[in-house]
């Protein structure tokens, strides 16, 4: 019983963490209907970033999203101007081959700079959590509270702000918004820009948790289309319940039935919703709570 | 107020209207009618600055505006309530109705504008939590009509706003299209409704395959001819 709950709830609490890195690829999905292949290649740099402000500047890995949040909001930035904004008008294919051939890039480009060895950060924390008689990674509380806080401050600001209402207005109908004076290009810059930056953040999460390597994104990365699919493509929420499901899903096959099918069982499960929830956990209401459902 | 010389607009290579000019009065109800197919709404998104490229000369308030995107055509006053209404279905009465107030202008406005559109159209305050697309299509008309009004428009373009209205909310509509006259907004209106519109018009112009055809008042053209053999059935 304790093994149980000592793996349902670390499940919960990576889950959540992997949610955290999902939300971004879900939020420039709704918004651009576009998916950005280097979402991964996103998460390696910022990862990259993370582990070079803990070990050459010697900061705590949480100070580091200060510096690591807003760069990757400027690198989503440029990103955007240079190779998905052109993109855009073009076949859809056209962005799938740009972003595809980006996270090559990217990941040659890592391999170069900083060959292929595993880099990692020592521990942040000297000891662990303990709730009742269950032990957690301190870290993985850590990062388990930061995805909550800033999944609430995300969806209050996309219900309460001036900004975040034009982006659901832009989801739901992008004509519509056009006409009534929402800058549509700029929300786009906007979005993807704010969905990098929050790559940075989970970056930032994962590193004391991970080791980072230039093919890392690959791992994370089909996670994160498992999350967003379950969720519900757009559904920030249901980024979080597809993250948490993928979380308990893995802890308890790689305990009871072996580490390396942890993989197969959340695919297994990925399949099942699938068949019998084509449109995510949520369904067509959780995508309608960033707006898309037309 | 709104100046139209020569303007052509294409879908792709597809040439939809040829040559248009349209001269609006500030202050004047302007009726634009025309068979299917024959361009009114390619001619207002156009001005809208959506959807398709065009070749010509827009002039609102004397600025060419002829170039600049949809947003900027807003802001400046030039306000579009679609075809089909168009409104965020997963939004509320109210949510929808602030986001017409998004250009810096308007919003800063938006409180006292708000308050002007529910005295306008009292039911959209009794529905203003309710989310838009649960709404009746009467009602989704009001809401998309609001939230245009919430812009702070000079020029309000409406593409068929009784498209699918029951009599008794075409009756409303035009009465309250009437009422904006007094608010000082010039309105061009696309109807079906041609009695109706050019009842209500001051001015009226009549497409045809992408050709201004005719263009009077609108009592002159509810007694033309011509417009009587092909529109009205007479
Ligand atoms: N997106 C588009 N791409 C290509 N052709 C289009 C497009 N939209 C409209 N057209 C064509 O342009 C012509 C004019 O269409 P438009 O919608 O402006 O007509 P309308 O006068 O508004 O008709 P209705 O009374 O049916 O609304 C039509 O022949 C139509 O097929
Ligand atoms: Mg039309």
């Amino acid at each position: 019983m304790t093994t149980l709950g000592q793996l349902v709830l670390s499940g919960i609490f990576i889950g959540a963490i992997y949610a955290l890195m999902s939300i971004g690829l879900t939020l420039i999905f709704g918004v651009l209907r576009i998916v950005n292949f280097a979402h991964g290649e996103f998460l390696m740099l910022g990862m990259y970033g993370a582990w070079a402000m803990t070990r050459l500047l010697g900061l705590n890995p949480y100070l580091a999203m200060i510096a690591v949040v807003p760069a990757m909001f400027l690198f989503g930035g440029l990103v955007y101007r240079l190779i998905v904004s052109p993109a855009l008008d073009k076949p859809h294919l056209v962005v799938v081959f740009a972003t595809m051939g980006l996270s090559i890039f990217m990941q040659n480009a890592a391999l170069m700079l900083m060959s292929a060895d595993l880099f990692d950060i020592p521990p942040v924390f000297g000891h662990a959590v303990t709730i009742g008689p269950l032990y957690f990674k301190a870290e993985l509380v850590v990062g388990f509270v930061i995805t909550v806080i800033c999944t609430l401050v995300l969806q209050w600001a996309l219900k309460s702000t001036y900004l975040g209402k034009a982006i659901r207005a832009t989801v739901q109908d992008r004509e519509a918004a056009m006409l009534m004076g929402i800058p549509v290009p700029r929300i786009f810059l906007i979005t993807f820009a704010g969905g990098s930056a929050l790559v940075g953040l989970a970056a930032c999460v994962m590193m004391p948790l991970f080791s980072v390597f230039p093919t890392v994104g690959l791992n994370f990365v089909l996670i994160a289309f498992v999350i967003v699919v379950l969720g519900g493509m757009g559904s920030i929420s249901g980024a979080l319940i597809g993250g948490i499901c993928v979380g308990i899903v893995q802890s308890l096959s790689s305990y009871y039935v072996a580490p390396a099918f942890g993989q197969m069982f959340f695919f297994i499960l990925f399949l099942l919703v699938m068949i019998f929830r084509p449109n995510g956990l949520l369904g067509q209401k959780g995508a309608a709570d960033i707006g898309i459902a037309d | 107020m709104l100046e139209v010389e020569n303007l052509d607009a294409f879908y792709g290579q597809i040439h939809v209207l040829h040559g248009v000019s349209l001269s609006i009065k500030a202050g004047d109800i302007v009726g634009l009618v025309g068979a299917n197919a024959a361009g009114k709404s390619t001619l207002m998104y156009s001005l809208a600055g959506l959807r398709t490229t065009c070749a010509g000369k827009i002039r609102l308030k004397n600025e060419a505006i002829e170039d600049m995107p949809t947003h900027e055509r807003v802001r400046r006053g030039l306000v579009l309530v679609p075809e089909r209404r168009r409104l965020f279905p997963f939004m509320t009465v109210l949510e929808n109705l602030q986001i017409g107030a998004y250009s810096d202008g308007a919003r800063a406005l938006a409180h006292q504008t708000m308050r002007e559109v529910f005295e306008l159209l009292p039911t959209l305050s009794e529905r203003r939590t309710q989310l838009a697309g649960s709404l009746s299509g009467g009602e989704q008309q009001m809401v998309a009509i609001g939230r245009a009004l919430m812009a702070k428009p000079q020029v309000l373009l409406l593409d068929e706003p009784t498209e699918g209205l029951a009599p008794i909310y075409v009756k409303l509509l035009f009465e309250l299209i009437t009422s904006l006259r007094a608010l000082g907004i010039t309105v061009l209106i696309v109807e079906q409704n041609i009695h109706h519109v050019l009842q209500t018009a001051d001015r009226a112009y009549v497409l045809e395959n992408g050709r201004i055809v005719l263009e009077g008042s609108g009592r002159a053209l509810l007694n033309d001819e011509r417009l009587k053999v092909a529109y009205l059935g007479l």
